[in-house]
């Protein structure tokens, strides 16, 4: 695409004018994907749409699949037990099988949560457009990507034709200010900011999160942050690649290798955006003043500092903002105004693409060491990918976790959407480091605390939300 | 992980064995950091004695409720004339049908400390690895009509058959198991004759279009029965129906040097909970002519124990570290009598011990 080179452009723009196939006035414009992920639950009928249509996959080299929705994270000596799971497997790696996709299955080294695999192989990478059929694809955008969820029959439209139609979303610029204080983590940044800003404040936009606090994160830490962009209402989310970035990538599988590299990290570096580009909306976290986060209600946006007390509905003045609250402090059987810290706990789950990687579950074990789960509280440590399950154990973390009477388990999403069989009973709370923490989210009649893999492990000690930073050393 | 293992040691040398099985347990648990919850129960004969049944409802709920169960033996000669719900090995039979476990799996591999006590020539057992799957509820054993009756002379009937389904998932449990080993299954039926065959073979066929990275080839049931013995090497998983595997796995017991060895699992999935039922026991029986005496070979239930470890635990690890704590002891020649120790026989206590220090 041309464009004029007065035009200072965000990184989004450039992105964008870089992807667009063809655009007609008053239509969507036609958007070329640079990688789609695919999983087991949401593509199965678009691959029988393409049979009936006797279609071909378009480019089968940039697509990517893997196992992770509602596979088992029970051992894998036996077979997928659970028939609908099983089926789903199996017809994933049919289905991979004759349309000549890479498959990452259950037997394969490299599975993993969808959104772990793409960047620990290589194959996110700056600039690119990723779409996969599940919500938090922007993980991906920590890497300098457009990468957006898209529902099933757009997993077949791209799946034919590589193309995606789409309308240009506003930019909105996320400067995060300041640096964070011990405790207080990159989930605690993003969770504050959809509590700022509500599950609707940024629809219709993609974020770019900038900022000093923002350059100090690692790529993981990043990828936690973009992971819940959509919980904010936002298309999708990003962060302009750096230093940072490349040496993450290099040397991974699927990146470029000798002078290519060179040249493509010399591409990559005219992406972020240009001195005096201007956002369509922007907002200033300071890092500095945050604490750790934990969710009290029924949606992401409703998040509190850990010490604060839960909101009262009675001092809310919209009506439906004041139901809302309400009803979510039914289900979750929450008196208003009280503090949460010291409310008991069920079950911690750590896991989930938003933090399941290697640097989250450090973080847990290093609270976890040599401390003990309280007694009656089930916790879950679900790594995000065969190859952190393989990293973590060579650090011996597996070791920390069950002798802390955690349970270690195999890759997989989990209990984060409970359609593996790991789930909460009725009335049970967990304290988890997933995205979402909707009525039934992690089981029929289950109540989420979403928080930090810190946050998380504090729970796992005391048997209570707790303040990690009473913990740390 | 939290390892909840129900003990049914049943009668005669099985309490022996299985106080040896649950030794090297406690040990992978201690050496693994593993938090070991075990509970007992009655089966066979001494479930007679004590309830009045081979198989007492609270053996069944305890079953139910634990991730996995390991066995003994059940069989006492005082029930040999008993009426056959009185009879231990009624419990048996009881319990692998209450919980449905549809495939036997039996380890079969050769050691070289016991090249020796096999029958056939070193060189063919030598390297031998494979694992025979046998279904285990379905085929000529179960099938209905059954019976003798009079109709001018007497006549006898039995049924073999076979449904699509008891079939996909003994297989798919095979090709699985050979995805995690050299990636061969040999499909072993008798389809130039009888239908269950035709079908058998027709349904394993389309189950290993599920699993194109595992090899397929088939065997008729004669001819296995003679490559068992002329070229055990070449097999790796071998799956078949009930009867064919029962008559086959005995076949391959020869290969290990002594019944005494082997292990077994028995995998089923009607348990409330969805998760996989497993029992593990060794093959061989409760010998009541030794029992009662330390000489039992313990190495039936401490392979068993291994079993258990991978396969309902996925502690691939830890049941490695148990075979190579038995290859080791077999080594070392402190065997029991039945395996031609080299000097003065362990006992079985001793043997278990072994190899509990050897993990």
């Amino acid at each position: 695409m041309t464009q004029s080179s007065d035009k200072s452009r965000t990184i989004i723009e450039k992105i964008w004018d870089n992807h667009v196939v063809a655009q007609q006035p008053g239509a969507p414009a036609l958007l070329f994907i640079d990688l789609h992920l695919t999983h087991e639950v949401t593509s199965p009928q678009a691959f029988e749409g393409l049979r009936q249509r006797g279609l071909k996959v378009r480019r089968p080299d940039l697509t990517i699949a893997t196992a992770d929705h509602s596979t088992p994270t029970t051992p894998r000596s036996l077979p997928i037990l659970d028939k609908v799971a099983a089926a789903q497997v199996a017809q994933l790696e049919t289905n991979c099988r004759e349309f000549g996709i890479r498959c990452f299955g259950l037997n394969s080294d490299q599975q993993g949560i969808v959104h772990v695999i793409g960047p620990e192989q290589g194959l996110t990478q700056p600039g690119m457009t990723v779409v996969c059929g599940d919500s938090h694809t922007a993980t991906h955008g920590a890497f300098g990507a457009l990468a957006f969820g898209i529902g099933t029959s757009q997993v077949e439209h791209v799946l034919a034709s590589q193309c995606l139609l789409q309308n240009q979303s506003k930019t909105y610029q996320v400067l995060v200010e300041g640096s964070l204080k011990p405790g207080v983590t990159a989930k605690d940044i993003i969770l504050s900011l959809i509590a700022r800003i509500g599950i609707g404040g940024g629809t219709g936009c993609v974020f770019e999160y900038c900022g000093p606090a923002i350059r100090a994160l690692s790529m993981e830490e990043r990828m936690t942050v973009c992971n819940m962009s959509i919980e904010a209402g936002a298309r999708a989310g990003l962060i302009a690649p750096d230093d940072t970035t490349y040496q993450y990538m290099a040397g991974r599988h699927y990146v470029p290798k000798g002078a290519a590299w060179d040249a493509a990290v010399a591409r990559w570096r005219s992406l972020p955006t240009d001195e005096g580009a201007c956002y369509d909306k922007s907002i200033t976290i300071d890092a500095s003043a945050l604490q750790p986060m934990i969710t009290f209600g029924t949606n992401p946006g409703m998040g509190i500092p850990i010490t604060a007390c839960v909101p009262d509905p009675a001092g809310v003045s919209d009506p439906l903002e004041r139901d809302s609250l309400a009803k979510a402090l039914r289900y979750m059987d929450l008196a208003p105004g009280k503090p949460l810290l010291g409310h008991p706990v069920n079950v911690v789950f750590i896991g989930s693409c938003t933090n399941s990687r290697i640097s989250d579950l450090r973080n847990a074990a290093r609270l976890l060491k040599g401390r003990k789960v309280h007694p009656g509280v089930r916790v879950m440590v679900v790594p995000g990918s065969h190859q952190v399950k393989e990293q973590a154990q060579a650090e011996g973390l597996d070791k920390i976790f069950r002798d802390a009477g955690a349970e270690w388990r195999e890759a997989g999403c989990s209990m984060c959407i409970a359609m593996n069989g790991d789930q909460l009973q009725p009335g049970e709370y967990s304290v988890s480091t997933s995205n979402r923490n909707f009525e039934g989210r992690q089981g029929k009649g289950g109540r989420t605390f979403l928080a930090s893999p810190l946050t998380a492990a504090a729970a796992a000690i005391t048997g209570t939300v707790s303040d990690v930073r009473e913990l740390l050393p | 992980m939290q390892l909840n293992v129900l003990i049914l040691p049943g009668d005669g040398i099985g309490t022996e064995v299985t106080c040896e099985a649950v030794k090297v347990l406690e040990k992978v648990a201690n050496r693994f950091q593993h938090e070991l919850k075990l509970t007992e129960g009655l089966l066979g004969g001494i479930a007679i004695h004590k309830t009045g049944t081979p198989l007492p409802q609270e053996t069944i709920d305890r079953a139910l409720a634990a991730d996995a169960t390991l066995m003994g033996a059940v069989g006492l000669p005082e029930f040999d004339n008993a009426p056959p719900e009185k009879r231990p090995e009624r419990g048996l039979l009881g319990i692998r049908k209450v919980l449905g476990v549809y495939a036997n799996l039996r380890p079969v591999r050769s050691y070289k400390a016991l090249l020796d006590s096999s029958p056939l020539k070193n060189a063919l057992v030598d390297g031998v690895d494979m694992i025979i799957v046998r279904e285990l509820t379905g085929g000529i054993y179960y099938g209905t009509p059954r019976g003798i009756y009079q109709d001018g002379e007497e006549h006898a009937v039995n049924t073999m058959a076979y449904t699509r389904s008891e079939i996909e998932r003994v297989s798919r449990m095979a090709f699985h198991l050979a995805r995690n080993r050299r990636k061969k299954v040999t499909s072993v039926d008798k389809s130039n004759v009888i239908e269950t065959s035709q079908l058998w073979r027709k349904v394993v066929i389309e189950v290993a279009a599920e699993f194109p990275d595992v090899a397929l080839d088939h065997l008729l049931v004669d001819n296995c029965a003679m490559q068992l013995i002329l070229n055990p090497r070449r097999f790796d998983v071998l799956v078949t129906e009930n009867m064919f595997g029962d008559i086959l796995s005995d076949e391959g017991a020869v290969l290990a040097g002594s019944i005494g060895m082997l292990p077994s699992a028995s995998i089923g999935d009607r348990k409330p909970s969805g998760a996989w039922v497993g029992l593990y026991e060794p093959v061989h029986g409760s010998a009541p002519d030794i029992a009662g005496q330390n000489k039992a070979n313990p190495f039936g239930a401490i392979g068993s124990v291994a079993a258990m470890l991978e396969y309902s635990f996925g502690l691939k690890e830890e049941a490695a570290a148990v075979n190579r704590a038995v290859e080791a002891v077999l080594n070392s020649g402190r065997v029991t009598a039945d395996l031609k120790p080299s000097g003065q026989p362990a006992t079985t206590s001793q043997v278990g011990d072994a190899v509990a220090s050897a993990i």
